[in-house]
């Protein structure tokens, strides 16, 4: 496992010298954190904002930047509230611009689908530029990552009787990457979470898998979690809306007892702890 | 002058100058020039000249207003196809659609007798335009830009489908509805102060003369954004700015948000998040509307929907009185739909996005209750009880959906309303329910019982088909007051 775990770090490790253009000088060193970004102010400061500033704590020797992935929410920092975030690229020329000689690049997403994907798209001109570019990975990669996000949300979760569940609820997406939600409801299971079940808006495992399930079990009640670094809109409406089809309402009108939990991953601090690790990994292999 | 005139001459000067502007977020443009010559002949807003033989019968309509406003007219069934943003009425959302910014092809092989569209596709697509006329299409374009343009606008659309009755019976109506409201609102002596967010960027609101601040008015509102500038020449658009937002905080009751594809503004969860919006005494009360731009600055005759959904939110005791539904008379499910919606304050739902259609839903999907058509007088009552769970909807073997209107409202309805609206838990109580068997959803009656909102018979027995007059439901609605 460890092994599949260096590859893919080193898939992403870019560690080029000597190209023209390039910027050599290592003890200049940048951070970049990467989010998907979020236009819910005080859950960005709750999850994206505390893990950016952890991790700027932590490798404080390096220049802290940040960029969002989605051009949407840029374009409403932008319009609405006059702030300049940057995207990916926009980062990393920046970065580049400035003379920094080695780059750190740390995605707060939660599994390797589209946004790392565009991240690394866009990160790809830039690989010849910098003595040094190490890029971390989302939160769901290897197996140890999986155990690892058990073990930190399991101490988030309420205790659970017989009849009780916790539903945690992700974004979920058409990108092969959406069988990470599946595997973590495996995962749970696997570490003795019977009476946990991961769910997403847009992928599988659906509303429909997770209601059978409850029912296979007898649950009558059950505590609703995102499964999503901010608690944005996608936990505000669809998971604790109070439209027919928000998954609060789902569940109530079939008679379960529902409690809702609005926190986003990022505000966990042993979620914030992962970051950092997956970025010490990062480095270590690079 | 005395309240009644006064609210005469408010609904005369908000009508005259209804829809002056259309859609909110941009410059008029200059070319609104329509005229009708006769009763056969017109010109249209890019100045072209028409004589109308027969009315036409295949119409494609590339602007959502002018759809919404065909189907109002009763030319519904001679629409044959749409643009990408026609989603209303329901039935439009299912024609064939036809993108100006592709190719014309499309269009021309559906061989439609009349395409309209609007100034703002011949200034900018005009090589699509040209491609529609040489393939020898008759194509009208139009929109209304002033108090007799939107008149002008519906009679041309009128002559263009042979609806003119129909034409000035709705324009009437629409005048009739406003005043309704004006009248509800017009004696309230403490008026509420309203901030129109019409777009996020820089807490942009409107001009004093659009139509959103005259539905402020029609409401009863009071418009604390009463002295800004258009941002250019034409636009309804103005710059308000987060200095004067937070300088007047403490004075702004209700603060509504514009939403939709042209203004996406706030919602009713970021907008408190935002920095320093705790100051705002509407955030802190929670008193904030999302308005669908459709129905407050689109030129349709939905506009007194918005007019109504803020007079709602300003004024919730007098706009929605569901003791005027107070009756021994069994309670029919059209009924009870708009008692719930009253009882709560839940406004309306209007799906925001064109893309609604798109995806399925779980439960309901919008507009598509077979029983129920978009031009019922309580459409938006039904939709909204189904939408927020508060009603089910039934489902045919084909999957399609109905809602049975005079259907009547039982006592299992009841419960399933007052656990959806209220917060109930499992309760250690644990009632003895004799007929729990003859629950569709046993821990619902169950729960409802438990927390002492319903009740069971000195016997036990709970009836949950046993039918309710509206008088038995309003009182059992009532017991949830102190538990919204």
């Amino acid at each position: 496992m460890r092994k599949i775990a260096m590859l893919l770090v080193l898939i992403m490790v870019f560690a080029l010298a000597g190209c023209s253009g390039q910027n050599g000088n290592t003890n200049k060193k940048a951070l970049l954190v990467v989010s998907f970004g979020s236009s819910f102010v005080e859950s960005r400061q709750a999850a994206i904002d505390a893990t950016e500033q952890r991790l700027a704590e932590e490798f404080s020797e390096y220049d802290f930047y940040n960029a969002y992935t989605s051009q949407i929410i840029i374009d409403i920092y932008e319009a609405r509230d006059g702030k300049d975030v940057d995207s990916v690229s926009e980062a990393i020329e920046r970065i580049y611009k400035a003379g920094y000689g080695e780059v750190l690049i740390v995605p707060t997403l939660v599994i390797n689908g589209e946004e790392k994907d565009d991240m690394i798209q866009q990160l790809e001109p830039f690989v010849d530029k910098f003595a040094k570019v190490t890029v971390s990975t989302p939160l769901l990669t290897t197996y140890d990552d999986y155990l690892a996000v058990v073990s930190a949300l399991s101490s988030e979760m309420p205790e659970t009787s017989e009849s009780e569940a916790v539903v945690l609820l992700g974004h979920g997406t058409h990108h092969h990457a959406n069988s990470a939600y599946g595997t973590l409801d495996y995962v749970f299971k696997d570490e003795g979470y019977s009476n946990v079940f991961v769910g997403t808006v847009e992928g599988f495992p659906t509303y429909e898998t997770v209601l059978d399930s409850l029912k296979e079990r007898g649950i009558t009640k059950v505590t609703l979690i995102p499964a999503m670094i901010v608690a944005g809109d996608h936990a505000h409406n669809d998971m604790a809306g109070d439209t027919a089809d928000s998954w609060k309402n789902l569940f109530k009108s079939e008679g379960f007892d529902v409690d809702i939990v609005l926190k986003g991953l990022g505000e966990l601090e042993a979620i914030q702890d992962l970051f950092v690790q997956h970025a010490y990994d990062a480095l270590a292999q690079n | 002058m005395k309240s009644r005139s006064k609210r005469i001459l408010i609904i005369v000067v908000c009508v005259s100058i209804l829809f002056a502007l259309g859609s909110c977020n941009s410059a008029v443009n200059q070319e609104g020039q329509s005229e009708i010559i006769d009763e056969f002949t017109f010109i249209d807003d890019v100045g072209a000249k028409f004589t109308i033989e027969k009315p036409y019968e295949r119409i494609v309509s590339l602007y959502s207003a002018h759809t919404e406003n065909l189907f109002t007219l009763g030319a519904g069934e001679k629409v044959i196809g749409v643009n990408t943003a026609s989603i209303y009425p329901p039935d439009a959302a299912f024609l064939p659609m036809y993108d100006y910014r592709e190719g014309p092809e499309a269009l021309i092989a559906a061989a439609p007798d009349l395409v309209i569209v609007r100034p703002f596709i011949n200034r900018n697509y005009p090589d699509y335009i040209k491609a529609l006329k040489s393939a020898g299409l008759t194509v009208v374009s139009l929109y209304p830009e002033s108090s007799s343009d939107f008149e002008r606008y519906i009679m041309i659309l009128a002559m263009l489908t042979g609806t003119q009755d129909n034409a000035t019976r709705e324009l009437a109506l629409l005048a009739e509805r406003l005043e309704a409201i004006a009248d509800k609102t017009g004696d309230i002596e403490d008026k509420l102060t309203v901030f129109f967010e019409a777009t996020k960027s820089s807490y942009r609101t409107v001009t004093v003369d659009s139509n959103p601040a005259m539905a402020i008015q029609i409401a009863g509102g009071i418009n604390i954004a009463d002295d800004v500038v258009a941002i250019e020449t034409g636009s309804t658009i103005a710059e308000y700015g987060i200095e004067k937002l937070m300088l007047m905080a403490d004075e702004i009751d209700v603060y509504i948000s514009q939403r939709g594809a042209m203004n996406s503004g706030g919602s009713i969860v970021s907008i408190p998040q935002r920095e320093g919006f705790h100051a705002i005494k509407a955030v802190q009360e929670m008193r904030i509307l999302e308005l669908n731009e459709k129905i407050i600055s689109s030129p349709t005759f939905r506009y007194y929907k918005g007019v109504s959904e803020i007079a709602r939110m300003l004024y919730p005791d007098v706009m929605d009185d569901y003791s005027v539904y107070k009756s021994d008379e069994a309670l029919t499910r059209e009924s009870y739909a708009a008692i719930t919606v009253m009882f709560s304050h839940t406004p309306i739902f209007i799906p925001s996005s064109s893309h609604y259609y798109e995806r399925e839903y779980y439960n309901h999907t919008y507009g598509l209750l077979e029983d129920v058509e978009w031009n019922d007088d309580n459409f938006d009552f039904i939709e909204t009880a189904v939408m927020s769970g508060f009603m089910r909807s039934y489902e045919n073997e084909d999957g399609s959906e109905y809602f049975d209107k005079d259907g009547l409202v039982t006592r299992a309805d009841l419960a399933l309303t007052l656990y959806i609206m209220g917060d109930y838990q499992t309760s250690a109580k644990n009632t003895d329910i004799i007929d729990i068997a003859d629950c569709e959803n046993e821990a619902i009656i169950q729960k409802v019982v438990d927390n002492g909102i319903m009740f069971v018979d000195s016997d036990g027995y709970f009836y949950p088909n046993q039918t309710v007059s509206a008088n038995e439901a309003i009182e059992i609605l009532e017991r949830l007051e102190g538990n919204l």
